[in-house]
């Protein structure tokens, strides 16, 4: 029997460093969660009134909370040792060259800045709890385009549009860690794109978390106003420590009529964070919205991006990609829930678990009363590379109106030696045969997005193949 | 006001977002139940069938007594709790029973009874049971009934046991059917259930529940069910199927086929559980929910949980309408629209009834699908 080949774990390396916290230039809330703690947050922030309020009913919300019985445990995040709140002293610039340097160096070695100068029309850098840099192409800010951080927006011409929107679509009931959010969230972006304006290349945030012991809370609320059309990136990583890091941000979309927006997401959390984020979005008549979602970071993820479609006619595709190694129990997927007549639905998810990984797929697809001749096709695809890891499906389909269609299939199973053999009948050598069907397998996730990212994604995957 | 005790019942083997309502139900249990009246202990056996009675639920065989079902822990508390006396057949090693037995179930309207049996299946052995279960109509709107029935199986190496389950009560009387099967080396369990329900609705109707689980033990054990149902007026279904596969070379296929109208409700869960060590199994579940009323209510929850490198599982479901290419074609060759659903939705089931090995009974099954549905 020939020796198996081995597919290697994800290469973090690229994203395994940090910068010391010890000088002088950070600024670090006590670990913990209590009310001076968010009120502190608060402060920091200048909040308002309204949302300093606000804030401390997430809090109280937060302590009432069961956190749920299903899903991975998270029994190794203890609040008590997360810092709500680290920032840098520096505050947020707007040209490149302002930022301080070894926050520039960490973005430079991410390839922020050249990705900013080649392909995208507007860039957000949160660095722990703060945005640090933040700018828009001039022709795009022309066109209308809003793209600032949050707290601006929360202070400017934007706040009531921003108090009319802020976590109604996740709202902090929504479950613990929604609640969490709302109490001590920091950072994220605003996105506004005017009524029929097409944004044609991306902007992109980045988020990264350098300190040790600590929980990054963003927030990011984009609206895209009728027939308008944009494409927005998130990335994430952070280095490895030996305590647990908490991602618990929060996404929130709204999509009017006849718009479009892409959503793709390149998560590469360190194995030592838990990442229980929230991603909502709220679809009018005709709008579209399309996640492209790869996971491959965190040691625990709960994420499933929902999305309401409300409007006759909307549409909403989802496809994701989770790769589970060693120490990781990833539970990812997507919810829809079908209100508006003539909506369609398309999810196509796939995992690789290995090295003792978990991955699970979890869904619901929920057909409302008056969704009439709502459509539906969901695939979930997922590959065992070795028998220490896990692939669970756990798909929910609740329909309520007679004529709906839906559609769906799942599918678990180890590369196909019928594949390989194939393969080395047309003179591939089994290694790279290998690689070419894991690669293959993750193809439906890379050409949906920019190639930069797809080789990005494609280099994160870096599926190294040794010799029998 | 009659004591009843709320089990827990269908328990998914994995829950999920409790928003959907689908990680489990209760089941209200009458404190007056009573053990189904023994007609089965006169049953015409094969030969080589042994038929006896077992006092207490507690009294069983462990090997017997300790078989998961699908609808899990809390109706076997009723079992035992309510001293519900047990009905055990025995196919004696290498028997190989030509005829199928024939067991009738009459749930009378105003009764409150559970039947509980087990069959063991000696090695080399064959066995196949078919419970007929019927009910009063009219009266029962009028009164409340309780009927449940709770079968486990043991199919010792190279032993084959086939089930069936058929349900036409005639109204919709509180009901379940809990099944348990354990499979060792080569051993198969196949399990038809059919459940044709009833506009007419008996007073105090909670629900129909079914939960079967199979588990495969020996290597290349294999299950198959079959499952047919047809939910009407307000009926409720609510169903748990798993296959289990723990050892090598393990095969489990499952087939749902259904009808929901005017206002029934149904919960369906099907899991493929494939555990460490069980390659070169296969597994495959398929759902097909035909919905015929703007007010029924579909919940699918088609699971596939795997600890193992090499196996294959997989699942398919499909919800929807009849589709219009297949009434238009019927139409272009002489039907009404009326009569194309009709026939549609009978072929459905019949496709299930097909698979009832004793022809009196396929015939009357057939019969009362043409007569009552549709």
């Amino acid at each position: 029997m020939a020796e198996k080949q081995q597919v290697a774990d994800v290469d973090r390396s690229l994203y395994d460093f940090r910068d010391d916290e010890t000088g002088n230039e950070f600024y670090r809330i006590e670990e913990g969660l209590t009310r001076e703690i968010v009120l502190q947050v608060s402060g920091e922030k200048k909040d308002p009134d309204w949302m300093r309020e606000f804030r401390l009913k997430c809090l109280d919300i937060y302590d009432r909370t069961e956190m749920v019985p299903w899903g991975p445990s998270i029994d190794g995040l203890d609040m008590d040792r997360i810092a709500t709140y680290v920032r840098h002293k520096s505050e947020m610039k707007t040209d490149w060259e302002d930022v301080p340097e070894d926050i520039k160096n960490t973005f430079e070695r991410l390839g922020i800045p050249q990705a900013e100068r080649e392909s995208l029309a507007g860039v957000g850098a949160q660095y722990d709890s703060e945005l640090v840099y933040h700018n828009v192409r001039k022709e795009v800010a022309a066109a209308g385009v809003v793209y600032t951080d949050l707290e601006s927006a929360l202070q400017g011409e934007y706040a009531d549009m921003i108090r009319e929107h802020f976590m109604h679509l996740v709202p902090p009931t929504d479950h613990k860690f929604a609640a969490l959010h709302g109490a001590v969230w920091s950072g994220g972006s605003f996105v506004y794109v005017p009524k029929g304006v097409r944004v044609d290349i991306p902007l992109q945030s980045y988020f990264r978390l350098n300190a040790r012991g600590a929980g990054q809370f963003e927030h990011t609320l984009i609206i895209v106003d009728e027939g308008a059309d944009l494409h927005f990136i998130e990335g994430c990583s952070a280095p490895k420590y030996n305590v647990a890091n908490l991602h618990a941000g929060c996404v929130e979309l709204y999509v009017k009529k006849g718009a479009r927006l892409r959503y793709s997401t390149i998560e590469n959390w360190s194995k030592n964070m838990y990442n229980l984020n929230t991603k909502r979005a709220l679809v009018e008549e005709d709008g579209v919205m399309e996640w492209v979602s790869g996971s491959f970071g965190s040691a625990v993820s709960f994420l499933y991006p929902s999305t309401i479609l409300k409007g006759d006619r909307s549409r909403m595709d989802y496809t994701g990609i989770t790769f589970a190694g060693e120490g990781q129990n990833l539970d990812t997927g997507a919810k829809v829930v079908m209100q508006g007549q003539d909506t369609a639905c398309v999810i196509s998810s796939k995992s690789i678990s290995k090295s003792g990984g978990i991955g699970t797929y979890r869904s619901s697809v929920i057909i409302g009363k008056n969704a009439h001749h709502a459509r539906v096709s969901v695939s979930c695809d997922s590959l065992m590379l070795d028998s220490e890891s896990r692939a669970d499906t756990i798909p929910a389909m609740e329909v309520l109106t007679s004529d709906a269609d839906v559609g769906h299939e799942a599918k678990i199973g180890r590369i196909s030696d019928e594949a390989i053999f194939y393969l080395m009948s047309r003179g591939v050598p089994e290694a790279e045969a290998r690689a070419m069907i894991v690669s293959g397998f993750a193809d439906s996730v890379s050409k949906e997005l920019p190639l930069e990212y797809a080789v990005e994604m494609n280099n994160l995957i870096k599926l190294e193949m040794s010799g029998g | 006001m009659e004591k009843s005790r709320l089990a827990v019942v269908n328990a998914l083997p994995a829950p999920t977002y409790r928003f959907l309502k689908v990680n489990e139900s209760g089941l209200s249990i009458p404190e007056s139940v009573t053990t189904y009246p023994d007609t089965w202990d006169q049953a015409a056996l094969p030969q080589g069938i042994d038929l006896r009675r077992i006092a207490r639920f507690d009294d069983l065989p462990e090997a017997c007594r300790l078989i998961e079902t699908g609808m899990g822990s809390g109706i076997d508390r009723a079992l035992s709790e309510q001293e519900i006396s047990c009905v055990m057949l025995t196919a004696a090693k290498g028997t190989r029973a030509d005829e199928p037995i024939v067991l009738p179930v009459t749930a009378a309207c105003g009764s409150t009874t559970i039947a509980e049996m087990v069959i063991c299946a000696e090695e080399n052995s064959e066995i196949t049971v078919i419970l007929d279960m019927t009910g009063d109509d009219g009266g029962c709107a009028a009164v409340k009934s309780f009927f449940g029935l709770s079968t486990r199986i043991r199919a010792e190496k190279n032993a084959q046991v086939r089930l069936i389950h058929v349900q036409r009560f005639g109204a919709s009387i509180t009901s379940f059917d809990d099944i348990g099967a354990w499979c060792d080396e080569r051993a198969s369990f196949a399990l038809t259930t059919l459940l044709l329900g009833s506009r007419r609705a008996a007073r105090g109707y909670e629900g129909s529940f079914i939960g079967a689980r199979a588990t495969l033990a020996g290597e290349e054990a294999s299950f198959t069910g079959r499952t047919g149902y047809y939910c009407a007026g307000q009926m409720s279904l609510d169903m748990n199927f798993v296959a289990d596969h723990r050892e090598k070379k393990t095969n489990s296929e499952m087939i749902f086929r259904g009808v929901l109208d005017d206002h029934a409700a149904k919960t369906w869960r099907g899991t493929l559980d494939f555990k460490s060590g069980a390659a070169g199994s296969v597994g495959d579940e398929q759902e097909d929910t035909l919905m015929l009323s703007p007010d029924i209510r579909n919940s699918s929850v088609p699971v596939i949980l795997c600890g193992e490198e090499d196996v294959d599982g997989r699942h398919g479901a499909t919800i929807g309408q009849i589709s219009e290419e297949i009434l238009f074609y019927m139409r272009s060759r002489g039907y009404t629209e009326e009569e194309a659903r009709r026939l549609i939705v009978q072929a459905r089931l019949k496709s299930i009834a097909r698979e009832i090995p004793e022809n009196r009974l396929r015939w009357e099954v057939e019969q009362w699908i043409e007569k009552e549905i549709g």
